[in-house]
Formats: structure tokens, sequence, C-alpha cells
């Protein structure tokens, strides 16, 4: 990986900078500590996976969407039924009056 | 107890059937990590790292240790299949196996690397059960000056072997050893560099650090041009050598070997070195070097015997002084403390089961390795047709949840932003991350040792000095540096790393 860097820095000077990648990739991490504790598990992995899969340009709407709801569903079974992590599926911001 | 008693206990522990079982998942992520590009085994084993808590220290080590050497096989896969080292120490690889993929002998490259690893892989754990219970006696005796003279070996000489500018990497160290500081002081409970938020007052979450500056970084990196990856070969036949390419192998396999465990051993990224030391060897001895470039079989087999040796020895460093010799072993540390064991001389004693455990599920991995690569080598290639734009996602998003299941803090989830865009910086500027993730973890160790010798002097520092062991190891650090920047070698290192361009 570190030879493909220096590759790359030696052929085209400046690439461009990825103000996407920058601005969704590193705000959805805030987001997901912002929220993880008040959404809840659920919410909070889908909108950040959907705003992740955004940020390549290859990447449509529609096709953020399947990647956000596949990979939800890996989460909860990896970390919630496969590790036994204890946290709130859904949090308390979205539960009214004693649900 | 003997090497053969010590080994039995080993094996008794690697063949539980939980153990056999973990080992495998292990290997099996680290071939998949290996073979995919983008996502390395530092990212992995810091992200599975707060998984592993919940698995008992055995299991847990065997699991993490497979995954280093299982992503060394993986890389020269990707290497030879399409030309993109899947993990930065099989860049040689790709140089003489893609070519011989080009030329439909795919088969034969990818059967010579696995041959050649699986070797390699042997001896060098076979040097490791030898070694590092000597060692290990002998750095009981060390007291603080001597840990603290070779830590900063260490660091020194890792800096006198990253690529590129010394002094970058000099600064890496400083700038890893002051984040290293952040927290609370050890003797006097005074915070430090903590801007009054409760939460740093523990120390930066080394997991944060590690996700960010190797993991999100790389996405970011990725993200500046993303081109899809083309698999050249489609098809691989015929694994089968003929005896002519059998003798051909056999010198550079067993000067990889030496060459490997020697230089693995050393801290900073040893393994990277062996294989481009490797490759230049096989290049001078060859009686064809013209055949070199064009897919010559020796310039596969040398360069991944000699990467796998590697990444069997640079265990010494941390089985027996508890030192790492590069991040990932920085990051088992990481997982011998999360586990409650302080990794060092005293493993051995004390953990027997853990440390020959370890060992001997090395041979097993490098077994199932074997297995796993050779006759699924199919699976392997439809896996690099997973486009990246999938596969990101998927890395962030557990980066977060992993980092966050470890002590449910949220400023540790703030921290992977941060030294996401740290390490993206670094990279754009031309600096290595590695060395500053080794001053992080070394800094705490640096500075106790340190404080502990000056209270034993009363604040002489010529203890570092009268002490004849630390007095050498110091003697070794100074000779380092200044072999580093003699323009002779200078004019060396520039040569030995052109071939990474």
């Amino acid at each position: 990986m570190a030879a493909q860097g220096l590759r790359k820095g030696a052929d085209d000077a400046a690439p461009p900078w990825p103000w996407r990648g920058f601005v969704l990739v590193l705000g959805t991490i805030l987001f997901f500590a912002a929220t993880v504790r008040g959404l809840g598990f659920l919410p909070t992995v889908t909108i950040a996976t959907f705003a992740v899969a955004m940020s390549s340009t290859r990447n449509s709407v529609l096709s953020s969407l399947v990647i956000a709801i596949g990979l939800c569903v890996l989460c909860y079974l990896i970390f919630v039924v496969g590790l036994g992590m204890i946290i709130p599926l859904v949090g308390p911001w979205l539960q009214f009056g004693g649900a | 107890m003997d090497l053969f008693s010590s080994l039995s206990l080993g094996f008794s522990v690697a063949l539980d059937p939980f153990n056999v079982l973990y080992c495998f998942l292990g290997v099996l992520l680290g071939t998949l990590v290996g073979v995919l590009p983008g996502i390395g085994p530092t990212a992995t084993i810091a992200m599975l790292l707060p998984i592993t808590f919940s698995l008992n220290a055995e299991t847990a080590l065997i699991m993490l240790a497979g995954i280093y050497y299982g992503a060394q096989y993986g890389g020269s896969t990707t290497a030879i299949l399409i030309n993109l080292p899947g993990e930065s120490s099989s860049a040689v690889t790709a140089i003489d196996g893609y070519q011989m993929a080009r030329k439909g002998r795919a088969g034969a490259a990818l059967a010579t690397a696995a041959i050649g690893s699986f070797f390699a892989g042997s001896v060098a754990t076979f040097i490791l059960a030898a070694f590092a219970p000597p060692l290990a006696r002998a750095a009981l005796n060390f007291g603080a000056p001597e840990y603290f003279s070779l830590i900063v070996l260490g660091l020194l000489v890792s800096i006198a072997l990253a690529h590129g500018s010394i002094l970058k990497a000099l600064a890496m160290i400083v700038l890893g050893l002051l984040l290293g500081m952040v927290g609370q002081d050890i003797y006097t409970g005074t915070p430090r560099f903590t801007f009054g938020v409760r939460e740093m007052f523990g120390g930066l979450n080394f997991v944060a650090v590690a996700v960010g500056v190797f993991g999100i970084a790389e996405i970011l990196r990725n993200l500046e041009n993303e081109t899809e990856r083309e698999v050249g070969v489609k098809k691989v036949t015929n694994l089968f050598l003929t005896r002519e390419d059998i003798r051909r192998i056999i010198g550079p396999i067993l000067r990889g070997t030496g060459l490997g465990s020697i230089l693995g051993i050393l801290p900073g990224g040893g393994h990277i070195l062996s294989s481009f030391a490797s490759y230049s060897a096989e290049k001078r001895l060859s009686k064809h070097p013209e055949e070199f470039g064009k897919g010559a079989i020796e310039g596969v087999a040398g360069p991944e015997s000699a990467n796998n040796a590697a990444a069997q020895t640079s265990f010494i460093p941390l089985m027996t002084l508890g030192i790492p010799a590069h991040p990932v072993m920085a990051l088992m540390i990481g997982a011998f403390i999360l586990q409650g064991i302080t990794p060092g001389p005293n493993v051995i004693n004390e953990q027997p089961a853990l440390f020959w455990g370890i060992i001997a599920s090395m041979w097993i991995g490098n077994l199932l390795l074997v297995i796993l690569n050779l006759p699924l080598v199919g699976l392997w290639v439809k896996m690099l047709s997973i486009p990246y734009r999938v596969l990101f996602p998927a890395i962030v998003l557990f980066a977060c949840i992993g980092t966050f299941s470890i002590n449910q803090n949220i400023y540790d989830i703030y921290a992977i932003a941060f030294f996401g865009l740290v390490g993206y910086l670094l990279i754009r500027f031309g600096c290595e991350p590695a060395p500053l993730l080794l001053g992080f973890v070394l800094g705490p160790l640096l500075e106790e040792h340190l404080r502990r010798a000056m209270i034993i002097s009363r604040g002489d520092p010529m203890i570092f000095i009268e002490r004849p062991i630390s007095a050498t190891l110091l003697g070794l650090a100074v000779a380092a540096v200044l072999i580093a920047v003699l323009p002779s070698i200078r004019r060396k290192r520039k040569e030995v790393f052109v071939e990474d361009d």
C-alpha cells in the first residue's frame, strides 16, 4: 500500500482533494458518535452507512440504500447476535410514551 | 522445561478444536484482507481487537496472529494476479509474479509463493521457539535503565530503516511520543494535554488512533481517484511445478528464509525490507539477471519466503521483551493488555500455555494457509471482483462500532475521525504513519522506565552509561543513526527503495 502511495505521488503531482469523502466519511463518524446512544443501533448504522456509501462517486442513491440495509443486517448479526454487544437497538429518542 | 515438552504443551493448546477453529478464522480473514487491496492487516487487527475481548487469551492471540501472517500470504495472490500488492511487503512479488501470470504461468507463481511461504514460515517459527526462551531469560535481568535504552534503540533503528526522509520519520516518532503522553501523569496524577476533557484523562484510545491513522486515512486516500480493479487472470490452472522450476527455487527459498528471519527481528517494518533485500540478492546471484522483471521464478520464491520468515520472527521481540517491532506487533501488545497480560519476559513463565500455544498455532496456521490458498485460489480471484464502493462503508462502520464497544466511550469515536484526518494529511505530505504508532505505543513505556531509572539513580543520568548492557544498547542506537545518515549508506538505501517506485 505504501509503495502504491509513493508511486502515485511521483506520477501526478497533486491528485484532487477528496472533499466529498472528507465531509461525508468524517461527518458520518461524528454523526455516529453523536447519535448512537440517542437513536439506537439500527437507525444510526443504516443512516451512517448510507451517508458513507454516498461519498463514492460510483454509488448511486439506490445502490447506497441497498448497501446500507445489507450492512445494517450484517452488523446486527455480527455485533448484537454474534458477540452479544449490549446496546439499545432503537434508542430513547425514537420511543414515545413508555413504548 | 526443554523444548520438546514445551512444544507438546503448545500443541495441546493449539490443537484444541476451538482454537483450531479460531486459528482457521484468523488465517481466513488474514488472507481475505491480504487479497483485498485497500485494507491491510493493521486496520483489520485494530478493528477486531475489541471483538477478541470476549474470547479467552490464547484463542484471541492465536486468531490475531493468524490474521497477520495470513495477510502475508493473501497479499501475494493479488500481487501475482492483478499486479497490485494487496499488502506492502508483497510489492516485490508483483514485479516478477505478474509477469509470470501474463505468460500463463500464474499457477506456477502461486504455487511457488505458497511453497516458499510455507517453508519459510515453518523454519522461522522453529527459530522463534528455539531462541525466545533464552532471550526471555536474559531479559529478566533487565532493569529499568536497560529497558529504557532498549526502547531508544528500537525507536532509532526503526527510523534508520524507514523509507524516505529520516527527518520526517523522526518527526513522526516524536509526534507519536507526544500523543502517548496525553492523560494523567503516572506518578503525580497531573493531567497532561487533556484540554480539561475528563474523558481524555485515561489517555487516547490506542484502537481509535490505529483505526483512524491506518483504516480511515487509507479510505480517504482511495477516494481521491476511484478506479475499478481489473482482474487480468480469470482462471488459474496448472498449479504444478516442473522439475526445472523446483531446482531453481530451492536456493532462493533457503536464502530468503535466512535473510527474512534475521531482518524480521529488527524494528520498523523488517518484513518489507527483507523482501526487497532478498530480491536484490537473488538478482545479483542469478546467472541470468536479465530475466528479472520479466517473470523470473526466483524473483517470486526469494521475496515471498523472506517476508513470511520475517513475519514470524518479528514475534521474537514482542514475546521476549514486550517491545513491538512494527505497528501490527504494537496492536498485539494492545491485545495482550486487553486480556490483562503484561507482555514481556515473564509471559513465558507465567503463561506457558499461552506462549507455546501461539507458537504451535503458527505451524498449524501455516498448514491451513497452504490448504486455503492453493485449491481455493479461484475463490480468492472472485473476491477481487467485490467493488471497493461496497467494501469501504463496511470498513468505516465496523471501525466505529468496534471501537465504541471496547469501553462505550463516545470520545473514542471522535478520536477516530480526528486521527483519520491526521493520518490522511500525513500520507498526503509524504510522512509514514507507522513510526507514529510505534512512538505512541512505546512512549508510555519509555517514560515509565526513564522515570524509574531516575528514581533508582536519584536523578543521575550517568546510570544509563555506567551499566554495561544499557551502555551497549545506547551505543548500538547511536551507531544505527550514524550509519543511516552516512552518505554511502544513504545511496544504498536509495538503490534499495528505487525498486519500490
